[in-house]
This record gives structure tokens, C-alpha cells and sequence, in this order.
């Protein structure tokens, strides 16, 4: 077991940059997501660390032993591909046996092994199939015994569960979450699926444009991001964004100031005395929906309406250039497109971010306000 | 495989290198590896370009710089009149060339058409027996066999049939030659048009006929281009049905007239090579053209797809 | 809500369903439910006219005494006089050394190379093209190409000076050289395209199982015979059947080259099968020969192609 430190790794194409100025450290035994939008350099970073990938700067070490330049063959770290990338042309048994094989552990000990990870992976009466008969849930047992068979330093998996149906992804996220537990090894996962992220983490790694945004645990990035992007990027439905002007107590939305105008309590109010102009983040479950005229209320138009079971999804407009919101409200609520209803915010849920950086406004009850939060928050996909 | 305690090197989180493989990446880290791959495949090009080289300059040099020693590396004193010699000396070289060239195209055209309809027919449509699947791949089979092997009983026929020293008679060999090329390329082509495609036009009121000539073909234009410029290759350059079938100047086509500039005892080497030049010179521009579909049809659809 | 107009639109899209047809539209539509035969008749008329019975026929002449006078029924004697033919057992054996040798160099030599190229190179374009080019060229052409070459004072004598000493090695005009000569041109054109379909092979090794291997510690001499060489199997197999194939039936090269030469010495198959019938006009023999070449070629072929499949069934 060992823990894995990044320290500043970029990597360049030509010009076009792919990751820069990565600092990561995952502790030993962490269950690390590395979590982005396509693109944004996760898997880029992921196989900086297999060394199938070789960094045009910085240093990765493992334990504090450098291996930016060990050939990837020596590493002695496993990974899990997308598409599972068993050989075709091998048994099951040949398959889970090979990283064995390779190493000469000799027939004996090697068919043991691979009957004891089959029983894990309950595919004992899979052994002597062939790849291509297998389902695309057998398969992804078999690459992970192929993965655990060899009881790596780390183990790497990208985007392992993108291929399955999405029955399918919610057991083998339990099965990966159990396993990693059980062997406890140092893990780092590349997903684009928050859901997935959020669900299996120790630690989330939030990645754009080839740049770390933040580091945290679930709750952490999903209650205190650390900027717009994170913001936005984390939750379903999205943060609503509002570009606002804060007057004293008031936030006025800077397109629709008659429309949009909130008072804030004071404690809440402060905090952004210091910008005149600032982007409002407000997530879709912290919003009211009321369907009577009620005090301190931005009055808005239903657009249109999702019912998702116990509550809908409701796009509102604002104002007359008007301005879209987005709320999650109880399905007992009666809103039909083209009637008005009112929007109350849960003013000590909201943040601000930055005009220009986009980072968020520091919020000096950052802790005692998420401990609150998360007992009711909703981390709902 | 030892265990953790045993060797100190374990307590490192991986594997130390051995001594040929850090060899190997170091000389790799500075390009050395790259370097020699590169080096290698200069040599295999030269290798391979440079007698098709040495006979294009064979057209410009004289019979004495020809065959000089030390070699004329670089034609100095360039003969242009060569080309003019040739046809001078060798009038009947000019009705080879019109002979072949009405040869191919008329081969072309045909074995390009019935190959398409065939495979698209294979396609599309199920058969009794299983057939779009077994014949197919039995007209694949006869590419298999030796041409040499049915050449004495076809020789036999067209005496019989006088299509012997005709035109008429090549074409049709030639024709046959190149279907199973023309079927298999062009099925592969026909699978990726969707079915869907046709059904709608014919909902749009096309006949099957039609909608085959103006919605599907355009759309295989690769594949037809493809078919084409193979089958123009195997035809222009085919010498043994020739030398066989076409014995008088009213049918015999360049490659025949190639190999006449050979005989047992001497050779024309200046008119040979430019000849030779001559009958390359059309095969290159369609090397350059339809590369990848050629590659493709040398091995059958295997790959280049 | 039908309008008046709606009604109408409805009208003449019914009236549109026309059940009476002309002429034209009824051969067209008669062409329509007989088109899945008519598109594949010509084709395998042509093949069927043209490969299959000529092939019955050649069956049939390889039992005939077959003379210009006329034709008398010999049964078997044709095959039973080829195994007595000193010149036939001869282009047999010739034959088997042009094939074993040429294939054996081109498969190695194109594997090797199209193995060195399997990384990421520049100019891929460009040098695919240009090896191409002997491919595609006619075989005659390469004969004459390789005439100007092993002429006697011509450029291989030249480069092979400094070991013979200036003599000419006669290339193709000595009976120990001319068939390794032929040979060596057979790799020239050949080898190109071993290279060309390997290469293409190897690149379709898909990049996160060649990845995979590497993690699993798989070295780079491992990854060859455990990954790669499964993977390229079939594509192995159909290379050398296609060159077993083409290379049996080798006769411009030989015949522009050669025309068997010096003395029998690249006397190959198909050039003994030409003499035999059209220099000495004897069709029987030469057809006797032609049926055994297919025979050959059919086991050739399918005891390969039973190989690859009976690995991959399992």
C-alpha cells in the first residue's frame, strides 16, 4: 500500500495543453475520484500516474520514491479501461492469470489465485469461457480480477462503468466500493458522472481546462465550492447563476432589477457589502415555489414542468427580458405552464462568486453552516 | 515471483529495471531507436524505388551510357528522341497501346457494373439455399485458381467460337478475371448503406431499380472508383491470357509487345525501356490516386477498409 | 377538424394510388420482382461460362490424346506419362523452391519491417504509396526492369564487382543463379505488400489491450508472442495463402525473365504447362498438369485457411 504524490505534472501536446500544474496527494488506501467534463484532462492525469502517459513537467512519486520516469510495465500499478480491453484471443482464466503469467508465478500458484479472485468476483463458473460470450457486467469482472489479482501498489481504473446499463453501474458501483474497502488499496477512479463520483469517493478531485478546481470530500465540494465552476459543475439540476447588483441588504438581478429584487438577512447581507456586483449561485432545491403572492418573492412564469415522482422540475422565467431559473419543488405543488408563482430563496444556502475570478465569496460560516446543511441537503442525481 | 521481505529492492513501491531495458530507454530517450527505424526504411525505399528509377533514366541514355562501367548514375546527356525512335522503329507499339486501352476500359466498365449488381444483389436480397452467403464467397474462390489452369480449354472454345486474335475475346476473359474482385470489393461497400435508405425512396415512389442507380450508387462512389481503378491495373497489365489469346497485331496489347522486345537472343534495350516506361507511366498516377482501396484489394478486403 | 381544403389534399392523394399502368412502368415493375435474380445473372453467367466449365473441360482434355487430326479418349495415361516426365517432376521441384524461398524471405522480411514501423513515424502517407508502387506494376514490366538490372555489364554486376572481381556473374544466364534471380525479383515486388498488410494489422491492434499488457508487466517480448501475434493471426494466414497462391501460378515474371531458363533451370509449373501445349501442342499432358496445379493449390489453400479455423473455433 502506498500513497501517491503529484507534484506540479503538466503535460503538452505541441502547444495545446492537457494538464498543468497538477498537485495531488492521495493518502494510503484513499478511494481518489477524479471528476470533469470530457476534456478537462482526468484520464490525462490518471495515465500520467500508470506511465502510459509521460509528463512534459513535474514529478509523480510513489511513497516518495520518483517513478515520473519507471517504464509503466514495472510500476506495479494495475488499471481498469473503458472498454475493459480483455485479450480477446484468452480464456477468462488466461486473462485474470496473465499479469501472474508475465511475472512467472508458476501454474500451480497461479491457477489458486485466480479461482480464489473468481470467488470474490463470484464468476467461478466463468473460468473457462470465452471473452467474447460474456456480458458486458462479466466482463467488467474480469478486467477487475485481472486488476486485483496481482495485489497492486495502486490500482486505476477510467471510467470502468461508462460501458454498462445503468442498472448494471449502480451494482458494480457497490461491488468496486466493497472491494477497494476490503483490499484496501490505494485507488484513483476517473469518472464523468458526479453521481458515480459523489457515491464512491473518499475524495473528489473536480478537474477543467486541464486544471485541478478543487480537492475535497462529496459534501465539501457540493456545499462549498470553491468557484463557479465547481458550482455549476456539481449538483443536478445545475446551480442557477444570476448576475446581481447588491444594494445594502438587497440583491437585485442586474438584467431584470424590478423582477429579480431579494432582501437578505443581514448575517447573509454582509457578506457581499464589498461587491457591488457579483454572480448569485443558487441550487434548483433551494428555492420555494408558492403558489400565492407571498413577502420578499421574485413573482416568475412557469415555462415548463418535469414531474420526476415525489417532486418536479420547474423552468421559470423572470422579469420581462426574461431570465431563466430553474427550481425543484414537491410534486404536491400545482404550477401548469403560464401561471405565475412566486420564488422565496433559502438566503443562508446561497453563495456568491467572484464578478471576474468566479471564485466564491468566503462565507466566514463555511463550517457551521455545512454541518447544517447536509443533514438536509439532497445529493439527488 | 518473490515475496515482499525477501529482497530489500521490494520495500520500492516497483519493479526495478533490468539492465537491457534501462539500455534500450536510454537509447530510445535520445531518439537513437527513432533514428535507426528511420535509417532502415530509407534503405527499404531506395531498395524498392530505385530500379523503377533506373529504368525511366534508361529512356534517356544511349546504348554505350546504358550499360557503361561505372554506371551513368544521373542520365546527362538526356535522349529525348528516344521516345520518338521507338515509334518510329515500332509503329504496331502505337496500335498495342490503342488495343490495350480499348481493352481495359471496355473491361472495366462491365466488370465494375456486373460485379456492383451482383453484390448489391447479395446484399440486399435473401436467397434459396443460403446462396447471398455460399456465392459470394465461391466466386471469391476462383481467384484462387491458377488462370493457367483453365487457359487450355478457353483457348479451345474461342478457336471454335473465332474469338481468337479479337479484342472481343480478351475482354470477355478479362472481364471474368475481375467480377470476383469487383462482388467482394463492392460488398463491403453495399453493407454500409443502410436498408433503410432504399425503403424509403421506394416509398417515395422510385422502382428498386432505380432507387439501386440513384440513390445507392452515388453513394458507393468510393467503392466504384475503387473496383475501377483495380480492375484497369489487373487488365492493362495482364500478359498471360494475352500471349495466348491475341497472336496477331489486331489484338495484342502492350504487354505482349513488351515481352517481344525480349527474345531469346537479344534485347532492344533502349526501345524496351522505353516501352516499359511507357506502360508504367498510366499504373503510377493510379497508385497515387486510390492507394488505400488498393491495398485493400490486394488482400482481399482484409484491410484498408 | 376536416376544411373543405384538407378534404381535397385527401382526394388527390388517393387519386394518386393509380391502379392502371403503362407499358414502361409495367416492365420496370416486372424488373422490380425479379431483380434480385436479374442483378446476379450476369455475373454468374460469366463466371459459370467462363471458370466452371472451362474447368469440366480441362478435366475432359486431360484424358484426351489431343492433336490437330483429332482426338482419341486415353484415359489416365496423360497423369500416368507426367509422373515418368522428367521435365514436369522438374518444374514440380523448381517450382517448390520458388515458392518456399520467395514466400519464406517476403513473409519474414515484411513482418520485420512492418514491425519496426509500428511506431509513430512521420510520412506514413507518403512511404505507404511509394512501396506500392512494385505491387501494382505489370509483371512484365518487372521482368524487363530486372533484365536492365542483371544484364550482363549492366548495375548488379557493377555493385557486385569488388567481390567477383569484375567478371559478370550472369545473373539469369547461369543455371546456379537464374532462379534465385528470379527469386530476388519476386521479393522486390512482394515484400511491399507483406509490409503494407501487416503494418495495417498491427495498427488495428487496439490501443488500450496493447496498454493493458503493459500494465499487467508484460514485456516487450511478451506482449509480441502473447498479444500481437494472436491478434494478427487470421491476417497472417490470408498474407501467406494469397502469396502461396500467386506465387504457384508466378509466369510473366519467369517468362520475360527467363522463359524458363538456362536450361530448365527456372522451368516453373505454369512455363512447363505453356511449352507443353503451346510449343509442343501437346493439350492432354498440359492439361493433366493444369488439373494437378488446381489440386495442389485447393489442398494448399484450405489445409491453411482448416488451420486458422480449427485455432480460432476453439
Amino acid at each position: 500500500m502506498v500513497s501517491v504524490q503529484y507534484d506540479e505534472v503538466g503535460k503538452k501536446y505541441g502547444d495545446t495543453i492537457a494538464i498543468e500544474d497538477v498537485d495531488l496527494s492521495v493518502e494510503d488506501g484513499e478511494f481518489t475520484i477524479l471528476l470533469g467534463p470530457s476534456g478537462c484532462g482526468k484520464t490525462t492525469t490518471l495515465r500520467c500516474l500508470a506511465g502510459l502517459t509521460q509528463p512534459t513537467s513535474g514529478r509523480i512519486t510513489l511513497d516518495g520514491h520518483d517513478v515520473t520516469d519507471i517504464h509503466p510495465k514495472n510500476r506495479n500499478i494495475a488499471m481498469v479501461f473503458q472498454n475493459f480491453a480483455l485479450y480477446p484471443h484468452m480464456s477468462v482464466r488466461e486473462n485474470i492469470g496473465y499479469p501472474l503469467k508475465v511475472a512467472n508465478v508458476d501454474a500451480d500458484e497461479r491457477r489458486e489465485r485466480v479461482e480464489q479472485v473468481a470467488e470474490t468476483l463470484e464468476i467461478p463458473e466463468l473460468l473457462d469461457r470465452d471473452i467474447a460470450n460474456l456480458s458486458g457486467g462479466q466482463q467488467q469482472r474480469v478486467a477487475l480480477g485481472r486488476a486485483i489479482i496481482r495485489r497492486p501498489a495502486v490500482f486505476l481504473m477510467d471510467e470502468p462503468l461508462a460501458n454498462l446499463d445503468a442498472k448494471l453501474k449502480m451494482s458494480m458501483r457497490s461491488r468496486i466500493k466493497v472491494l477497494q474497502r476490503e483490499m484496501d488499496i490505494t485507488t484513483l477512479y476517473v469518472t464523468h458522472d458526479q453521481e458515480e463520483a459523489m457515491s464512491l469517493g473518499d475524495k473528489l478531485v473536480i478537474m477543467d481546462k486541464g486544471h485541478v478546481q478543487q480537492i475535497g470530500a462529496p459534501d465539501e465540494v457540493y456545499h462549498e465550492p470553491a468557484n463557479r465552476f465547481v458550482a455549476g459543475f456539481i449538483g443536478s439540476p445545475s446551480m442557477n447563476f444570476v448576475e446581481v447588483i447588491s444594494e445594502g441588504d438587497r440583491i437585485r438581478a442586474a438584467g431584470a432589477p424590478e423582477a429579480f429584487d431579494v432582501r437578505l438577512n443581514e448575517r447573509v447581507a454582509n457578506r457581499y457589502r464589498d461587491h457591488e456586483e457579483f454572480t448569485l449561485g443558487v441550487r434548483p432545491q433551494y428555492f420555494t415555489v408558492h403558489t400565492d403572492r407571498v413577502e420578499n418573492a421574485v413573482e416568475a412564469t412557469v415555462e415548463v414542468t418535469e414531474p420526476q415522482g415525489d417532486e418536479q422540475i420547474i423552468d421559470v422565467e423572470v422579469g420581462p427580458d426574461p431570465l431563466s431559473i430553474t427550481v425543484v419543488a414537491p410534486s404536491t405543488v400545482n404550477a401548469d405552464r403560464g401561471e405565475t408563482v412566486w420564488l422565496t430563496v433559502e438566503d443562508e444556502l446561497l453563495h456568491g462568486f467572484d464578478h471576474t475570478t468566479g471564485d466564491r465569496i468566503a462565507e466566514t460560516d463555511d463550517v457551521e453552516r455545512t454541518s447544517r446543511a447536509s443533514t438536509s441537503a439532497d445529493t439527488r442525481s | 515471483m518473490t515475496t515482499e521481505q525477501d529482497t530489500p529492492a521490494d520495500t520500492l513501491p516497483y519493479k526495478q529495471p533490468s539492465r537491457t531495458e534501462e539500455w534500450f530507454e536510454t537509447l530510445s530517450k535520445y531518439g537513437v531507436t527513432k533514428a535507426i527505424v528511420y535509417g532502415l526504411l530509407g534503405v527499404f525505399l531506395v531498395w524498392t524505388l530505385f530500379p523503377i528509377y533506373w529504368l525511366v533514366t534508361a529512356t534517356l541514355k544511349t546504348r554505350q551510357t546504358l550499360l557503361s562501367f561505372p554506371p551513368q548514375w544521373i542520365p546527362l546527356d538526356a535522349q529525348f528522341g528516344n521516345f520518338a525512335r521507338l515509334f518510329a522503329e515500332r509503329p504496331e507499339f502505337l496500335t498495342y497501346i490503342i488495343n490495350s486501352t480499348l481493352v481495359t476500359v471496355v473491361t472495366t466498365v462491365l466488370a465494375t457494373t456486373i460485379g456492383a449488381m451482383a453484390a448489391y444483389a447479395f446484399v440486399s436480397f435473401d436467397y434459396p439455399y443460403n446462396l447471398d452467403f455460399h456465392l459470394p464467397f465461391y466466386i471469391l474462390s476462383t481467384r484462387f485458381m491458377p488462370p493457367i489452369v483453365t487457359i487450355i480449354p478457353l483457348f479451345v472454345i474461342f478457336r471454335n467460337l473465332g474469338l481468337v486474335n479479337t479484342l472481343q475475346g480478351l475482354i470477355l476473359v478479362y472481364t471474368m478475371f475481375n467480377i470476383p474482385f469487383a462482388v467482394w470489393m463492392m460488398k463491403g461497400f453495399f453493407e454500409e448503406v443502410p436498408e433503410s435508405l432504399v425503403e424509403s425512396a421506394m416509398i417515395d415512389g422510385h422502382t428498386h431499380i432505380g432507387a439501386f442507380f440513384k440513390i445507392v450508387l452515388p453513394l458507393v462512389k468510393p467503392g466504384l472508383v475503387a473496383s475501377a481503378i483495380f480492375t484497369t491495373i489487373i487488365t492493362w497489365n495482364e500478359l498471360l491470357f494475352a500471349v495466348i489469346l491475341a497472336l496477331n497485331d489486331n489484338a495484342i496489347t502492350v504487354p505482349v509487345g513488351l515481352a517481344s522486345f525480349v527474345t531469346k537472343f537479344s534485347v532492344q534495350w533502349i526501345n524496351m525501356s522505353v516501352a516499359a516506361t511507357i506502360a508504367l507511366a498510366p499504373v503510377l498516377v493510379f497508385a497515387f490516386v486510390a492507394r488505400q482501396q488498393l491495398v485493400r484489394g490486394f488482400s482481399m478486403g482484409a484491410v484498408g477498409k | 377538424m376536416a376544411t373543405e381544403t384538407d378534404q381535397e389534399a385527401r382526394a388527390s392523394a388517393i387519386g394518386q394510388l393509380r391502379t392502371d399502368q403503362s407499358t414502361g412502368e409495367r416492365v420496370l415493375l416486372w424488373v422490380d420482382d425479379h431483380l434480385k435474380w436479374l442483378m446476379t445473372l450476369p455475373a454468374v453467367l460469366i463466371l459459370f461460362s467462363l471458370t466452371f466449365y472451362p474447368l469440366l473441360r480441362a478435366l475432359q482434355i486431360s484424358t484426351l490424346q489431343y492433336l490437330p487430326t483429332g482426338t482419341t479418349f486415353v484415359g489416365i495415361e496423360n497423369y500416368a506419362n507426367l509422373l515418368d516426365s522428367e521435365a514436369f517432376l522438374n518444374s514440380l521441384v523448381v517450382t517448390a523452391k520458388f515458392v518456399g524461398v520467395s514466400v519464406g524471405i517476403e513473409f519474414i522480411l515484411g513482418f520485420s519491417i512492418a514491425l519496426l514501423l509500428n511506431r509513430k513515424l512521420k510520412l506514413r502517407g507518403l512511404w505507404q504509396t511509394l512501396i506500392l508502387i512494385p505491387m501494382i506494376l505489370s509483371p512484365t514490366v518487372i521482368g524487363l526492369i530486372w533484365r536492365l538490372m542483371y544484364a550482363p555489364n549492366g548495375l548488379l554486376d557493377y555493385i557486385a564487382a569488388p567481390f567477383t572481381g569484375g567478371a559478370n556473374v550472369g545473373w539469369i544466364s547461369e543455371t546456379g543463379t537464374a532462379l534465385y534471380s528470379v527469386i530476388l525479383t519476386d521479393i522486390w515486388q512482394w515484400t511491399p505488400f507483406v509490409v503494407l498488410v501487416l503494418f495495417a494489422g498491427l495498427q488495428s491492434v487496439p490501443d488500450d489491450i496493447r496498454e493493458a499488457a503493459i500494465m499487467d508487466g508484460a514485456s516487450t517480448r511478451q506482449r509480441f508472442l502473447d498479444i500481437t501475434l494472436p491478434y494478427l493471426k487470421s491476417l497472417i494466414v490470408l498474407v501467406l495463402i494469397i502469396r502461396l497462391v500467386d506465387a504457384l501460378r508466378v509466369f510473366a515474371k519467369v517468362y520475360v525473365l527467363t522463359r524458363g531458363g538456362p536450361s530448365s533451370a527456372t522451368n516453373v509449373i505454369s512455363m512447363q504447362m505453356y511449352r507443353t501445349a503451346f510449343r509442343f501442342n501437346n493439350f492432354g499432358e498440359a492439361s493433366a498438369m493444369a488439373v494437378s496445379l488446381l489440386v495442389l493449390v485447393m489442398v494448399l489453400a484450405m489445409s491453411f485457411m482448416k488451420i486458422a479455423n480449427v485455432e480460432f473455433g476453439s
